[in-house]
């Protein structure tokens, strides 16, 4: 793999974690504001641990790039953050959790829909 | 073969206007490494949108797509002679879908004779397509070459991944199918038989496809994950018939918390754990509504605002933690993996597709009693659990982004829930460090909310254990819904192994 390859799989996977991050951040942020047993804590563990998981494939020491993060809902950035996995070189031995990203990302979208997102 | 299958540029114009299709024309001038691009957001777009309707019709159309994909497998060059172990899941996957396709063929099981769902056609003909493709040109491929045979890796490797999303979609319809005849039979009043795995809502009659189509997952799952061989084995996964899944969700979490807690822990560790014993409270009253409904609980005037209060507790100590987690932080494997689990445990038993059933449907479920009895164990353990979070409260080298730690600690200035400066309004983190997006130590009034946030934590969670651990289902309550009979798991074999992981339903 060239290094560019490896630049470019990491700037995405950085920016798929950023994109994640907020998301729960705002799914959480409207779950605390409903009643403790909302739907709503359930979907932003869910999106937590889809961050954790693009954060594990990365290098340890990646610094995230900078992403336009504003005025977008949880869905648009759970949206954005499965477009942006599409590209990612699946095959490769250290992406071997990647398909296991796409399938949560995909479910958590799902899931995001159905609570009226 | 494959351009016979396609209609006429004239011929679809609709689908020209259809975001959800990709437009197809007489002649195809994708390669084969777009096209099995195609077939992955296609899969894709499948799972994001999955239905109990679409259940049957995309099990008719699994054993066709699966052969297409095998002989566009079998097509791709440096095929190696004799058996090897890297064709053995697809292999594998064909022979899971050839007994499929045999079982289909009775016409009077369910799902019967009837339409193909149109987006597992589109992928079948896709990945005809694509066969064609390499079967005319690739001869002219040298696989020995080291980006040919990376390239050949990789469109595996897609194959495979299309595979993979296509039957966990597959395997969510059939739950949501199995939700849709349970709700159905409580409306009419009429009995259906429950498998007794995988999950409540598993339908018998679908019950046999839901083991079959995550025996295919499982295969898809496991040649992505590098670990096939160990699949074979059985070593990766766990048996079958797991009716106490809570219950042990909630005692690996347990284990793994504490364990987590014994280590040096970051923040977005101790977010994750105050989340998820957010999570255990919140799930804990809807559990209780419904125990309450089936007569597994005696009504109590404490224990339901109780848990309330505990759970909002953890959800605001979580907050604070959160501000302390960057984005791309790490979690512990075994916490994360102990957390996911709980989450999903708790889904199968709470939740109607993406939201939560109402008590009525979740008192007509098999296993709620053992999952009330696990919870209230969960919640006395809790406070022992806050205890320990609160601890790392009072480390002294706790750090945060500049930004949410100025919001912060402006914030709780002005609530009330810190001290303020004697010098009256001072700035609690640099401009300059806010600009630069720097880590910094954490703001005093920041560091003592968070302490009063976890002592209040504990509070709650302490109150929430007492009234608990005197609480206890109702011992003369039954264990099996009133309504509804348990199918007897005998009359449905297991025709291969199950996740350890049930998908999100």
């Amino acid at each position: 793999m060239t290094t560019a390859a490896a630049d470019e799989t990491w700037e995405r996977l950085g920016a798929i974690a950023q994109l994640l991050h907020r998301a729960s951040s705002e799914v959480w942020s409207a779950a605390d504001q409903a009643a403790p047993d909302s739907p709503l804590h359930d979907l932003g563990l869910g999106v937590y641990l889809a961050h954790s998981q693009a954060s594990a494939l990365m290098p340890e020491d990646h610094v995230l790039p900078e992403v336009d993060l504003e005025e977008r809902t949880a869905l648009q950035l759970l949206t954005e953050a499965e477009k942006l996995t599409r590209a990612l070189p699946l095959h490769r031995p250290d992406l071997v959790a990647g398909s296991q990203l796409v399938v949560d990302l995909c479910d958590l979208i799902r899931e995001a829909r159905g609570l009226g997102y | 073969m494959a351009t016979d299958l396609r209609p006429a540029y004239a011929e679809i114009d609709e689908e020209l206007f259809d975001v959800d299709q990709i437009p197809r024309t007489s002649r195809d001038l994708r390669s084969v490494g777009e096209m099995l691009f195609d077939v992955d957001y296609l899969g894709r777009q499948l799972l994001m949108d999955v239905a109990g309707d679409d259940a049957g019709p995309l099990l008719r159309g699994w054993p066709t797509t699966v052969a297409t994909a095998e002989d566009l497998w079998a097509a791709l060059p440096g095929r190696r002679p004799g058996v090897d172990e890297r064709d053995r899941p697809i292999t594998r996957l064909s022979a899971q879908a050839a007994t499929i396709e045999s079982s289909l063929a009775n016409p009077r099981a369910w799902p019967g004779q009837g339409p193909i769902d149109p987006r597992m056609s589109q992928m079948a003909e896709t990945l005809i397509s694509a066969t064609s493709l390499v079967r005319r040109y690739g001869g002219e491929i040298r696989h020995e070459r080291t980006e040919a045979h990376r390239d050949l890796e990789a469109a595996r490797t897609r194959i495979m991944h299309g595979l993979y999303v296509t039957a966990h979609a597959l395997n969510v319809a059939l739950h949501e199918h199995g939700r849709e005849r349970v709700k159905d039979a409580r409306v009419t009043g009429r009995r259906v038989n429950l498998a007794q795995h995988h999950s409540p809502y598993a339908v018998a009659p679908t019950g046999v496809w839901v083991d079959r189509m995550t025996a295919c997952e499982t295969t898809a799952r496991s040649y992505l994950a590098g670990r096939f061989i160990q699949a074979l084995a059985g070593e990766a996964f766990r048996p079958v018939a797991d009716p106490g899944r809570l219950a042990q969700a909630l005692a690996g979490w347990d284990i793994q918390s504490h364990r987590a807690l014994a280590g040096n822990l970051t923040s977005a560790n101790l977010l994750l754990i105050a989340r998820t014993q957010g999570l255990i409270a919140g799930a804990g009253m809807v559990l209780v509504d419904a125990a309450a409904a089936a007569g597994i609980l005696e009504p109590s005037e404490r224990l339901k605002p109780a848990i309330a209060e505990a759970g909002r507790s953890w959800s605001s100590l979580a907050s604070r933690w959160g501000d302390l987690a960057p984005p791309g932080a790490r979690l512990e494997v075994p916490l994360a993996g102990a957390a996911a689990e709980v989450r999903a445990a708790f889904r199968e038993i709470t939740h109607d597709t993406t939201t939560l059933a109402s008590p009525g449907m979740i008192a007509a479920r098999p296993g709620l009693k053992q999952a009330m009895t696990a919870t209230l164990g969960a919640l006395e353990a809790g406070s022992e659990l806050a205890h320990d979070v609160a601890d790392e409260a009072d480390a002294p080298n706790l750090t945060g982004p500049a930004r949410p730690l100025s919001r912060r600690a402006q914030n709780d200035i002005e609530a009330g829930l810190a001290t303020p400066d004697p010098d009256g309004d001072i700035v609690w983190v640099s401009p300059a460090d806010i600009l630069a997006k720097r880590i910094v130590p954490l703001p005093p009034p920041v560091a003592e909310a968070l302490r009063r946030a976890s002592a209040a934590t504990i509070d709650a969670a302490r109150w929430a254990a007492s009234v608990s651990s005197v609480t206890a289902p109702n011992p003369a309550a039954k264990c099996d819904p009133p309504e509804l009979s348990v199918g007897d798991p005998r009359q449905h074999p297991v025709p291969g192994p199950a996740l350890s992981r049930s998908p999100r339903r």
